[in-house]
């Protein structure tokens, strides 16, 4: 096989394909006709350092586009929030929007906080497993938003899978490896994560209390937030790498 | 010249050869080969992931030209490549005094 053929099996065994893949062939195949006698290295090694010096860029990149999907998504939610009002629609589907949108708003900043500073393949694969947790949480407040009769939110969904295919071509070069959790983005993770969750649910039981004028309204929200937080924890503690493991 | 004499200097080097003009990868090659008297003798695959790095940063933009009938890729400074430079340049030049005051 000819060294041009070689080198594009080998990238697309690291991930890079399509066009990308060609131009790097074409580039190469220019090189050798400028000189035929250039040691351009193996294909594999060749292919392997295109992938190692595109990963970091790619996966900031990516996360960041994650960020920018999801702010547009959290804008549609506000406005539909506070234009909605109680129309009808599926109570389920509310409380889904409700959940997905703090998913969404943890695991994008997650994501941005580990991808902006991570450059180990372990990291930056931890990195884009919080933007697809977050990608698919903000899907799931654009379809929840629907089931309650507001589609304007269905206008977020582009952009989530804008960001998700630029997050692909990321993933499609970054092997495995050694992760770091939750004490890699925050000082004292346990104490933060859980002065987070007790003013979250503080904050919905004031708003239960004096948004519905019942005591009984703001402990039954509050002991729902709390649940949902704990679960969430507990549900989405592995792809968020709240603890240290290998990133997969 | 060592390899790891170069670690961490390849991109200011690259952008300083782009600094004088759009060029190809081989001829970034033989550029920085030129310059640097045959010190800077790069293994050729190792300049073009930069290169597409530095693109993907955007301090660098490329577009394909034609050759000789065959598709060539050329390689330019944007403004934001063109700063970076200038940057590196001053801090290569306060590094370079530090070091010559000391081993002076």
């Amino acid at each position: 096989m000819s060294y041009a053929g070689e080198l594009r099996d080998e990238l697309a065994r690291t991930g890079i394909r399509g066009a990308h893949a060609e131009r790097i062939v074409a580039e190469f195949e220019d090189h050798l006709a400028c000189d035929p006698e250039a040691q351009l290295g193996a294909p594999r090694e060749v292919a392997e350092r295109f992938a190692s010096e595109l990963r970091v860029v790619r996966t900031r990149r990516a996360t960041v586009g994650a960020f920018l999907a999801l702010a547009l998504c959290g804008v549609v939610f506000l406005v539909v929030v506070a234009t909605h009002g109680r129309a009808g629609g599926s109570p389920w589907s509310a409380l889904a929007a409700i959940a997905c949108a703090q998913i969404a708003l943890v695991a994008g900043l997650l994501a941005l906080m580990r991808g902006l500073r991570a450059r180990s393949a372990g990291d930056l694969r931890v990195a884009q497993r919080r933007a697809i947790v977050a990608l698919l949480a903000g899907a799931g407040v654009a379809l929840g938003l629907a089931g309650v009769g507001a589609y304007a939110g269905l206008v977020a969904l582009p952009g989530l899978v804008l960001a998700a295919r630029v997050l692909r071509r990321a993933a499609a070069i970054t092997p495995d490896g050694e992760a770091r959790g939750l004490e890699a983005d925050l000082p004292f993770p346990r104490v933060t994560l859980t002065l987070l969750g007790a003013s979250v649910t503080g904050v919905v039981l004031l708003q239960g209390v004096l948004g519905e004028k019942s005591v009984q309204e703001g402990l039954i929200r509050a002991g729902v937030e709390g649940v949902g937080l704990t679960l969430g924890v507990l549900l989405l503690g592995r792809p968020l790498a709240l603890r240290t493991s290998r990133a997969r | 010249m060592k390899a790891e004499h170069l670690k961490g200097h390849l991109d200011s080097l690259i952008l300083g050869t782009l600094g004088a003009g759009p060029a190809h990868g081989y001829a970034v090659i033989e550029e920085l080969k030129r310059r640097s008297a045959g010190a800077f003798d790069l293994a050729e695959g190792t300049v073009y992931p930069v290169l597409h790095r530095l693109e993907a940063e955007g301090l660098l933009a490329s577009a394909w030209t034609t050759a000789s009938g065959r598709k060539r890729r050329v390689y330019r400074l944007t403004r934001r490549g063109r700063t970076a430079l200038d940057g590196s340049r001053r801090e290569w030049q306060a590094f370079a005094h530090a070091v010559e005051a000391v081993l002076a």
